[in-house]
């Protein structure tokens, strides 16, 4: 239902008209329309009535703009009792059930951030792994290494099956420590990496 | 005596009074729209109230259920929105007076008793 305006014909008094009921729509922009409608109608009907209450009804679209302001004075500035029932009315909307935009923006984001937890837990045991196999080559030093023949077999790590001699298809031999604590290095950086993106994308949330 | 401090008090407690009036008001089961209501808030009581005071209380009261509305075209042109109270708003008003009138009675004790 939309407002019926009052039309006056002092220029004065509907230049105030209006310009009280344009103070009042910009207030109540924000509200669904359905209840910006209620409101804009209900100050309407108010003014209409005042005027009904004080002035003969064949006069009312005749009002001198002084009779208008002191019934707008009356009721109030629109600043004061319209916030307080577009307050009064907000309470009363039911909470919507669908996320809002600004929420489906951010799935990705989120979506990302998972992501980026998944990479740096699957970093972090890759690391764990070859502090163990530089200790386990310490240990045992024959059944660890790169073990690798063409068509048979592929290993990186320490062999627990001694039907083979390892040491024939072993490939780094001395070079397995270096190696290994070259590739520590590599993924200490790169998880390093991956918390900084985390962390910027915790800020854009 | 502080005027200040009188005037700070009359208000907040003919606002905190006005939900009370409204639903006395209407318990007549008279339906009233806005500016009516406002009059007769006037009439009734001497209160003079900001008159647009009222429109945020009966969008409270409707809120709680106390009371509802409708709007009724007009041969102006100009709907009008009646209001009325719901049976929840007469029980409610009902538990309200009660609680009034046993504190009238305590405060009229204490201010003769001074």
């Amino acid at each position: 239902m939309h407002y019926n305006r009052i039309n006056f014909t002092n220029k004065y008094a509907d230049q105030l008209y209006q310009s009280y009921m344009s103070a009042a729509t910009a207030l109540v922009k924000n509200l669904p329309l359905e209840q910006q409608q209620d409101i804009l109608c209900e100050i309407n009907s108010h003014i209409f009535e005042a005027l009904q209450y004080q002035i003969p009804a064949q006069s009312i679209y005749d009002i001198k703009p002084n009779q208008l302001e002191d019934i707008l004075d009356k009721l109030g500035l629109p600043e004061t009792f319209i916030q307080e029932m577009i307050h009064s009315t907000s309470i009363a909307l039911p909470i919507k059930s669908l996320p809002n935009f600004t929420t489906l923006l951010r799935i990705p984001i989120i979506f990302t951030q998972g992501m980026m937890n998944l990479i740096y837990y699957a970093i972090y045991t890759l690391m764990l792994i070859a502090i163990f196999l530089v200790v386990a080559k310490f240990v045992d030093p024959q059944g660890v290494g790169f073990f690798y023949s063409p068509n048979k077999f592929f290993i990186f790590g320490k062999l627990l099956l001694q039907h083979e001699d390892p040491i024939r298809y072993e490939q780094l031999g001395h070079y397995f420590i270096p190696t290994f604590l070259l590739i520590i290095t590599l993924l200490y950086y790169s998880s390093t990496l991956v918390l900084k993106l985390k962390k910027s994308i915790q800020h854009k949330l | 005596m502080n005027g200040e401090f009188i005037d700070k008090w009359v208000s907040q407690l003919k606002k905190g009074s006005l939900s009370f009036v409204v639903l006395g008001i209407l318990i007549s089961e008279q339906e009233y729209y806005g500016y009516d209501l406002i009059q007769e808030v006037k009439r009734k009581t001497a209160i003079d109230i900001a008159e647009g005071t009222l429109y945020p209380l009966l969008i409270r009261l409707k809120n709680e259920g106390l009371v509802e509305s409708n709007w009724v075209p007009q041969a102006t042109g100009i709907p009008r929105k009646y209001y009325k109270i719901t049976a929840e708003g007469q029980s409610t008003f009902l538990e309200m007076k009660n609680y009034w009138t046993s504190l009238n009675q305590h405060l009229t004790i204490l201010t003769h008793a001074l």
